[in-house]
């Protein structure tokens, strides 16, 4: 009993032992077969999720060519979801038997169960609502071949006794999986920003790193991610990094307010650009019923990296020909026109020409206005995908 | 009491419905409480590190002793905190906190021993109780969380069917913690990740499969507000000039298509087309988001970002913060600033109120101390920086 409702709950967090609850309630209640079954309420249509079998003999293929066989055949023509839809029966928590819908020996004479549940030997069945929200309702159903009583008061009182843990666990799935797509949409819209971005919990674990981080700590030496904490190789900007991350933590336990500020990382003596970062407090709700609490965000910028918009987007933004892109994006990228012509094999004369119809094309009058422009949407649009 | 299985089927559902619903808590614990014959229940957190414990969803059974707030109880317990403390220092002795054990009050010292400890007079008995049993949900470095019933003080120990009850209740309270807390964890990770595009100087709208508009970031909450082209109208995203409304939906639509093939997308933003009253220059592109694998039980699946930028607004940064990164002086910050802005020299001059000549004087000083040589080259510096810092907190 107490594993039976232990295994209804596990379903909820671990989808894949469904298998192994249905299996239980079977050999509980002395039944044959078990189905999850998915009712759109406003099509009235249903689809067969998954088919459980008593029976070792009866392979994963042979049931899945059955589930199959149901949603081809059955999908748009099952008798039983028009009554329950009708009769209301599909409220969550219900446990409807084959009587709440039609006397057995009616339900007997109908093509449906001629052509379906004899077909597998069916001779009763019954079902628990498990969620049902106005729109769609997910039933499990259980089916006996025995022809004398399958459903003892005693087997009856267990399934009603079910339902309720089935409807709450249910709730709790969805609740479970909610939050993770939210979640994981969130975290994926942070793998599109230009610069890297860290979360930290309250011991300086790393709990997520978006796209850009993973690239700057990847192309740097003096950056590395050990035991789930980001330390750098050289002992001075290794302070500076464990002080602000401290700082935002101290700030996010504590709830004191934070004068934070940048700090930059040298990481080679080539006289390259360092990396810029700077850690912000999260506030933390301080619940004891979570192992990690994200306390702190860290900016990373890598400031030797191009970050101008790509030439195709130039182009189809402001109607630019290839090379008045090419060179538009030199110029953003904070390069001289002269090196640019040389890049590009131009006379001066000629790229400067083409600056000029760049200018005009998008509004700016000067470099560092052309390179403002293209900076701020280039922030904006930096590719998701590889 | 009688433990059979509706009763026992009626517990277990009152522990699972608190792991959805925090506000469940106080609830849960009456129930066993009363339904079991207990005198009072609470759930009992310990932070180890700091050796605070503290007491939640505390119910006691005696009406008398109820009037008492559940505040005014909180208040004597922390009283006794530091007795409590020998409790848990003798339990974690006995290796007795280990997620997922059940023990007693006698599993500690004997009764009469326990009767003498200060805790027990001060705060136990107080509370009507007297033997009491305990099963301990977690316990790592950092916190011990236990749902701790005691017995009437009517001079017997705990039943055999309390504790035989709570041995069987055992697996449960473990598997309902675990499922709070993945919830809890799931939600402060959102909550961050939301937080970190809230920084953000550029409006981003995460989207459903049927286009509604499940999170908008701050920026994306002051587009709407200033500007009365792009609206959400009853869940989605809308533009009120006809030509450019269909352009963002089939932007969207593209997005969506490509989120629920799993296929990459050939993105590319689009600019509004507003007439100049609007005062804003919108560009929008939405990119697909890659789906979760499995049939997913959640209500709406989101299938698609859309990041929306004012061209007309400037990228913001602080002052103070370029200042210390580069130790500029705020007259040296506000020229490279307004370089980084686009403005010409003459502009940064008269804005500042300094000649052309001084700022051209402070403009080197600045090249010198970022390492750059060309105005362009400080603009490309300052704004890769980023207008993410920016303090929007």
């Amino acid at each position: 009993m107490s594993q039976l409702i232990g295994l209804a709950y596990e379903c909820a967090s671990h989808p894949e032992v469904e298998a192994d609850f249905l299996h239980a309630v079977c050999t509980a209640l002395g039944l044959d077969s078990a189905t999850v079954i998915l009712v759109d309420l406003k099509q009235r249509t249903n689809t067969m999720l998954s088919m459980y079998v008593d029976d070792p003999g009866v392979s994963k293929e042979t049931l899945a060519a059955l589930v199959a066989d149901y949603n081809r055949r059955f999908s748009q023509f099952n008798p039983l979801t028009e009554i329950c839809i009708d009769k209301g029966l599909l409220v969550s928590g219900n446990t409807i038997f084959s009587e709440d819908m039609v006397p057995h020996p009616m339900l007997q004479r109908t093509a449906f169960y001629n052509e379906f549940f004899q077909q597998q030997g069916w001779y009763d069945h019954a079902g628990i609502v498990s969620i049902a929200d106005g729109k769609t309702a997910v039933t499990i159903n259980f089916a006996s071949k025995a022809e004398t009583y399958p459903f003892t008061p005693a087997a009856r009182k267990l399934l009603r006794m079910l339902a309720g843990h089935l409807a709450r666990a249910h709730t709790l799935r969805r609740q479970l999986e909610t939050r993770r797509v939210t979640r994981d949409a969130a975290l994926q819209s942070l793998d599109a920003l230009t610069f890297g971005l860290l979360i930290l919990d309250h011991k300086r674990k790393v709990l997520f790193q978006n796209r850009p981080a993973r690239e700057i700590i990847d192309s740097n030496k003096a950056l590395d991610i050990r035991r789930r904490e980001l330390r750098c190789d050289l002992p001075r900007s290794q302070k500076l990094l464990k002080d602000q991350v401290s700082m935002a933590i101290d700030a996010a336990l504590h709830g004191i307010p934070m004068h934070w500020s940048p700090t930059q990382l040298d990481l080679q003596d080539t006289g390259q650009r360092p990396v810029a970062v700077c850690a912000y407090p999260l506030p933390t709700s301080g619940s004891p019923f979570a192992a990690a609490h994200p306390a702190c965000l860290l900016f990373l910028r890598d400031l030797n990296a191009e970050q101008g918009l790509p030439e195709d987007q130039l182009i189809d933004m402001f109607e630019l020909t290839p090379a008045e892109a090419r060179i538009a994006q030199e110029i953003a990228n904070g390069y001289s026109l002269e090196h640019a012509a040389e890049r590009m094999g131009h006379t001066l004369g000629t790229s400067r020409t083409m600056l000029k119809r760049v200018y005009a094309k998008t509004g700016t009058n000067r470099q560092n206005e052309l390179a403002c422009l293209v900076m701020s949407l280039a922030g904006l649009l930096h590719p998701v995908s590889e | 009491m009688h433990v059979d299985d509706a009763l026992f089927s009626r517990l277990v559902g009152q522990i699972y419905q608190a792991a959805s619903s925090h506000e469940h808590g106080d609830e849960m614990v009456r129930a066993i409480t009363l339904e079991a014959g207990f005198a009072c229940g609470a759930v009992h957190t310990e932070d180890r590190k700091n050796k605070v414990n503290s007491v939640h969803n505390l119910f006691t059974a005696d009406g008398d002793l109820a009037k008492a707030t559940p505040g005014d109880w909180q208040t004597t317990f922390n009283r006794q905190t530091h007795g409590l403390q020998e409790l848990c220092d003798i339990s974690e002795h006995k290796r007795l906190i280990e997620a997922g054990h059940t023990f007693c009050a006698t599993d500690l010292a004997p009764l009469p021993a326990l009767r003498r400890t200060q805790f027990h007079r001060e705060y136990f008995q107080q509370l009507g109780a007297d033997d009491f049993i305990c099963t301990i949900v977690r316990s790592d470095d950092d916190y011990t969380i236990a749902v701790c019933f005691g017995a009437p003080a009517n001079g017997r120990p705990l039943s055999n069917e309390q504790q035989h009850l709570m041995k069987m209740l055992a697996p449960h309270f473990q598997r309902a913690y675990e499922m709070r807390r993945r919830l809890d964890e799931q939600e402060m990770e959102r909550n961050s990740a939301w937080q970190s595009l809230d920084s953000l100087a550029t409006g981003i709208f995460i989207l459903a499969e049927n286009a509604q508009v499940l999170f908008q970031n701050v920026m994306g909450e002051e587009i709407l507000e200033s500007s009365t082209a792009l609206s959400i109208h009853q869940g989605t995203l809308h533009c009120r000039y006809a030509r450019s409304n269909r352009r963002i939906q089939t932007q969207i639509q593209a997005a969506i298509d490509a989120s629920r093939q799993g296929a990459d997308m050939c993105w590319a933003p689009t600019e509004l087309e507003l007439p100049e009253a609007e005062g804003t220059r919108l560009i929008l592109c939405a990119y697909p988001l890659r789906r979760a694998s499995g049939r997913s039980h959640s209500r709406a699946t989101p299938a698609c970002m859309l990041f929306a930028h004012d061209l007309t607004q400037q990228p913001q940064l602080p002052r103070s913060h370029l200042a210390a990164l580069f130790q500029l002086t705020p007259s040296e910050a506000a020229v490279a600033l307004g370089v980084a802005h686009g403005l010409s020299i003459e502009d940064i001059a008269a804005l500042q109120g300094h000649s052309v000549a001084t700022c051209r004087t402070v403009l080197k000083r600045v090249f010198a101390k970022t390492d750059t040589g060309r105005q362009n080259e400080l603009a490309n510096l300052i704004l890769s920086l980023g207008s993410h810092i920016g303090d929007r907190q």
